[in-house]
């Protein structure tokens, strides 16, 4: 029933098209299990709910990912294993903590997903810390490593 | 197997019995140095005593005789101003009482004559001549024997003046005599017994002396040991403290280095602390000053670009 996730990673990407922190995953994480949890119920309707219960673009992208994955909408095991699918595939985003020195706009946090998809071919979410002290620039914690780009030590390199 | 333990035993005891009589040997040789240094004081107590009750004897046995010295002076004088006294008063009485009598004679004799005078002249009144040629006679006979009188008054006066000066002289020349025996013999009794107490002195100096003598030869040889004993304790000692001195002198210049590298070593942490904390307030202020410079200037904009331009460099790093 299920394809590999390389296939549908353009679907998948209009399905996260939202979700760019992880408060947006566990958001729609939150969701997808609320529509889980209903799917054997009586009056349960597989579009309905989804029209409810996510935004848009989550629906579209959804709905052609059932498509692409052949899942048969009426069927309400598949649909289950369908929304597992999901969850799973929300668990499995690589989550890359960055500290930035402002609270980012929405145009920021889409160039940064942007650039890690277009130069590492990854779909990330980001953990987002604050810290004003960085004056500009970004600090990665990447695979366990701590990459500081931030002008805070840039300055800190020209004093010494 | 028991002969051999028997004999340990045996050495054992031997070894015990031998360490009892060296430690009495040592018990006694202190004792008897404690002795020595008793007897040594006591002596020296003894003979400062006798030295000074032969000193106080001296002192005691002159001073008598001085007193005994100025008693007899005092009594010579005494007694040569009562015979002076006596003899003034008793021989001017006497010659006051014969020149009162002489006086008393003298006026009876003058009164005669004048009586007689009275008598001559009524007489010469009635029968001139006879009785002027009698008178005549008369006062010349009365002049005779007023004269003869007078002459043996004298040499009574004169005989009993030198019977009785001669008298009295003698007895004060038996009294001078006898104060002069007195006085010799006090002389002598002193002599005698100054030589005496001298003799006695000389005795008990000697004796003392000797005594002393003894002590110092006894004590000389004591004290040579203790001399010895002393001087090699002290130098012992000496060495040991010497000893003491070097080995705290070579502690305290090590201690001192140690002390001297630590603080070193503490001035530079403190010095490389207090620089570190120096750069860390400049970079502060720097910052402080960057933020409120830079912060309001970067717009949205300038955030993505530095961002972006963050994740280039970036790119490095995590494709390696």
């Amino acid at each position: 029933m299920l394809d590999n996730k390389q296939q549908n990673s353009e679907i998948i990407s209009i399905l996260l098209d939202r979700c760019l922190t992880v408060a947006d995953r566990n958001d729609l994480k939150k969701r997808i299990l609320k529509i889980k949890s209903d799917v054997y119920t009586v009056k349960f309707k597989f579009e309905e709910k989804l029209k409810n219960e996510v935004y848009f673009n989550e629906f579209s992208g959804l709905i052609k990912l059932a498509e692409k994955m052949e899942v048969n909408i009426s069927n309400k095991a598949e649909i289950n294993d369908f929304l597992i699918y999901i969850v799973d595939l929300l668990d499995g985003l690589e989550v890359v903590e960055i500290e930035l020195a402002v609270l980012p706009q929405q145009i920021i946090l889409e160039s940064i997903i942007d650039w890690f998809e277009i130069n590492l071919k990854k779909r990330i979410i980001l953990n987002i810390n604050i810290n004003p002290e960085l004056i500009g620039g970004v600090v990665l914690k990447l695979e366990g490593r701590s990459l500081d780009y931030s002008l805070k030590r840039n300055i800190e390199e020209l004093m010494k | 197997m028991e002969i051999i333990d028997y004999g340990y035993i045996g050495i054992i005891i031997l070894g015990l019995l031998l360490a009892s009589i060296l430690i009495w040997q040592i018990r006694t040789i202190t004792k008897e140095k404690d002795e020595i240094l008793r007897i040594k004081r006591k002596l020296s107590r003894k003979s400062d005593l006798l030295v000074e009750k032969a000193h106080k004897q001296s002192v005691r046995i002159l001073q008598k005789a001085l007193k005994k010295s100025e008693e007899i002076v005092e009594k010579t004088n005494s007694i040569a101003g009562q015979v002076e006294d006596w003899a003034e008063t008793e021989v001017g009485k006497e010659m006051s009482l014969y020149s009162g009598y002489l006086k008393n004679i003298s006026e009876e004799i003058l009164h005669s004559y004048k009586t007689l005078f009275e008598e001559l002249k009524l007489r010469y009144d009635e029968d001139e001549k006879s009785f002027i040629s009698e008178l005549e006679e008369t006062v010349k006979e009365s002049k005779k024997d007023l004269e003869k009188s007078i002459s043996k008054t004298s040499d009574e006066v004169s005989k009993m003046t030198n019977e009785f000066v001669l008298a009295e002289s003698e007895e004060i020349s038996l009294l001078t005599k006898a104060i002069a025996d007195q006085v010799s013999n006090f002389a002598k009794w002193f002599k005698d017994n100054t030589i005496k107490y001298e003799a006695e002195l000389k005795v008990i100096t000697e004796t003392q002396q000797s005594q002393l003598t003894k002590i110092e030869e006894k004590n000389g040889k004591t004290l040579e040991e203790i001399n010895a004993y002393m001087t090699n304790g002290i130098k012992a000692y000496t060495n040991k403290l010497i000893e003491n001195a070097t080995k705290q002198e070579a502690e305290i210049e090590k201690y001192t280095q140690e002390r001297i590298k630590q603080i070193n070593e503490d001035l530079e942490a403190f010095r490389f602390q207090r620089e570190n904390e120096i750069q860390e307030q400049v970079s502060s202020i720097v910052k402080k000053v960057t933020i409120s410079v830079l912060g309001k200037s970067i717009n949205t904009d300038e955030h993505q670009k530095l961002i972006l331009d963050a994740l280039d460099r970036a790119k490095i790093e995590i494709m390696k």
